[in-house]
């Protein structure tokens, strides 16, 4: 057995010190553990290593406490190399006693981890779930609401966006998606939707739909569809976005749950304003792929219904897709409309279901319209 | 070896007051807001004290980043101190080791004496208001203070504590957060939303200051008395 070399900062428990504690300064010599109180007068206390009762805690968890067997004395260190050096002198007896009590101390401090990563993952379930069902609840209040909300919203994104030189409403090419409109409009599923087409200078082949019937067509779309019936199959599909209330829809996914929340108390003043903002982002004109689809077998519903071939319709995706080719910048209308491939089947398919009639050609002059652009 | 602060707290418990009185050539460090009265000649330096870190550390602890320092360059001279609420204040004399103290609970100590904050991790965390923690290490003289009287507790063995009602405890006792036992299940969301039946599990030999009044429940009780907002 040997002196520590070094001297080591902790404290004493005892009762003859004021307190009961105090400061000391700790050594292991001669198989005894020595501390010499900071405190004036100095005072020394000293347990046999043999006699010691060993035991880990303290704030840190890392204190080293050595007490005598009656308790009534307990000499603590927290230095990182007391417990080396009381191990050390001890010859090995206390590294398998501060082992288990480590070994303890993590089996505690895991099981308070447990629980804690048991409640943040409830925590994180009970607000994903609260999210969830007031979206869910504000989507069926959404669907609730009067037609006339779309149409104010429409208008308001409309009127806010800058969509380029509108046609005179007596230039042949308005006359002809009007008359189309007008052809479709008794079909549409909601009977009293005011439907307004308008056509648009522009190079893209494009054409969007806003929630309550206001509806934009491009130039660039007349001139490059071959048919009158193709472009009854764009306006079709526009049209059923809108009887479909894709926008506001739209809108409802969009919110946030503190709109959610305002619009299940009945305040549709924050949605219309909310609305607006959200229209003129794109957000309007670009519905998710289920939205798409319904649209397309809605649209096809709506022309079988006209009397007008829904072919058309598969026809002019497939002319856009070859179009891409040369013109990818132009046609717009493919860049929001996704998965072509997949709808001219999906069309054609929807037609196969539908009963075989005799589809009347539309008795339009298609090629005055373009040629007046 | 550092020398003591002479000092003498008055009118305790309920409307306690501090007072330290400095020789020639000591100092003190109190809240910026502690100070009630001080002698003319003692002269008053706000200000960081022990860097930026340290400040920053204080600062998660509740505390503010600015120290206040009381030094006697001209002669002696004596500073009154009172804390921010009703309430008592105790002295606790460092030999070495640690004080933990309550958030908002440091009023003052002497020369010799490191106050830095402790990051609580998520102990502290998902106890909110309810721990977090400034530690005092070295030599010296610390005050703190508590909303109502102070309790102290000698602590051997087990101890379990509400958090909102430690003021202090020392570095000899193990402590960990956690739900009132029973309350477990219909206490999370007491837990999550205010901390409520959150407590502290001391274990091992040593002092805690416990105070006999919390600051929240008073809060509520009077919130009771309020006019109402007519709707
Ligand atoms: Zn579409």
């Amino acid at each position: 057995m040997s002196t520590s070399r070094e001297s080591f900062e902790g404290g004493v428990f005892h009762e003859s010190i004021p307190n009961g504690r105090a400061g000391a300064t700790i050594s292991i010599a001669r198989g005894e553990l020595v501390a010499d109180t900071t405190g004036e007068p100095s005072q020394r206390f000293t347990i046999p290593l043999s006699q010691c009762k060993l035991d880990l805690g303290g704030a840190s968890g890392r204190m080293v406490f050595c007490r005598t067997s009656d308790g009534s004395l307990t000499i603590f260190c927290e230095d990182r190399n007391f417990a080396k050096e009381l191990d050390f002198q001890s010859g090995g007896v206390f590294a398998s006693q501060l082992q288990a009590l480590k070994k303890g101390q993590r089996a505690e401090a895991s099981r308070f981890h447990f629980w804690l990563a048991v409640s943040a993952v409830a925590l994180a379930a009970l607000l994903i779930l609260g999210y969830y069902s007031i979206l869910g609840a504000a989507k069926v209040a959404i669907r609730a609401l009067p037609v006339s909300v779309d149409q104010t919203i429409g208008n308001t994104a409309f009127n806010s966006m800058d969509v380029g030189r509108k046609l005179d409403s007596n230039h042949p090419a308005s006359k002809l998606v009007e008359e189309i409109v007008d052809k479709l409009k008794p079909h549409a599923k909601i009977p009293d939707m005011k439907f307004k087409v308008t056509v648009v200078e522009g190079k893209d082949i494009n054409a969007f739909a806003l929630p309550g019937g206001q509806i934009v067509v491009y130039t660039a779309l007349i001139k490059e569809a071959k048919s009158a019936e193709q472009i009854a199959g764009v306006l079709a599909h526009e049209m059923s976005h809108a009887t479909l209330r894709h926008g506001i829809e739209r809108i409802g996914q969009s919110i946030g749950v503190i709109a959610a929340i305002q619009l299940l108390v009945g305040d549709v003043g924050g949605l219309l304003a909310l609305g607006g903002q959200v229209a003129q982002t794109s957000i309007l004109t670009s519905y998710s792929r289920t939205a798409e689809t319904e649209a397309d077998l809605e649209g096809v519903r709506m022309l079988h219904a006209a009397k007008i071939d829904p072919q058309a319709m598969a026809e002019f995706f497939k002319m856009l897709e070859e179009k891409m080719g040369d013109l990818p910048d132009a046609v717009a209308w493919i860049s929001t409309h996704p998965q072509h491939e997949t709808r001219v089947e999906n069309i054609n398919n929807h037609k196969k279901t539908l009963e075989s009639i005799e589809y009347e050609p539309l008795k339009l002059d298609l090629k005055a319209a373009q040629d007046a652009l | 070896m550092t020398s003591s602060l002479q000092y003498e707290i008055q009118l305790r418990p309920d409307f306690s007051l501090l007072k330290v009185s400095l020789e020639q050539g000591q100092k003190v460090y109190a809240e910026p807001s502690a100070m009630a009265a001080m002698s003319p000649n003692l002269k008053l330096k706000a200000g960081f004290k022990g860097g930026a870190l340290k400040s920053l550390g204080r600062l998660m602890g509740g505390e503010s980043m600015i120290v206040n320092t009381f030094s006697a360059e001209n002669g002696p001279g004596e500073v009154l101190f009172a804390p921010g609420h009703l309430g008592d204040t105790q002295h606790y004399r460092l030999s070495g080791g640690a004080l933990y103290l309550q958030r908002g609970a440091y009023m003052a100590n002497s020369e010799g004496v490191e106050i830095s904050g402790k990051w609580q991790g998520a102990k502290g965390f998902f106890s909110g208001e309810g721990l977090v923690l400034l530690k005092a290490t070295g030599t010296g003289d610390v005050f703190f203070n508590s909303y109502g009287a102070i309790l102290e507790v000698d602590v051997t063995g087990d101890y379990i504590v509400d958090t909102g009602y430690i003021v202090a405890f020392e570095d000899t006792l193990q402590y960990s957060v956690s739900v009132l036992p029973g309350l477990r299940g219909g206490g999370i969301k007491r837990l999550f939303f205010s901390g409520e039946g959150l407590v502290c599990r001391f274990s091992g030999q040593g002092k805690v200051w416990v105070q006999t009044r919390y600051v929240i429940p008073f809060l509520s009780w009077i919130d009771r008395f309020r006019p109402q907002k007519n709707k």
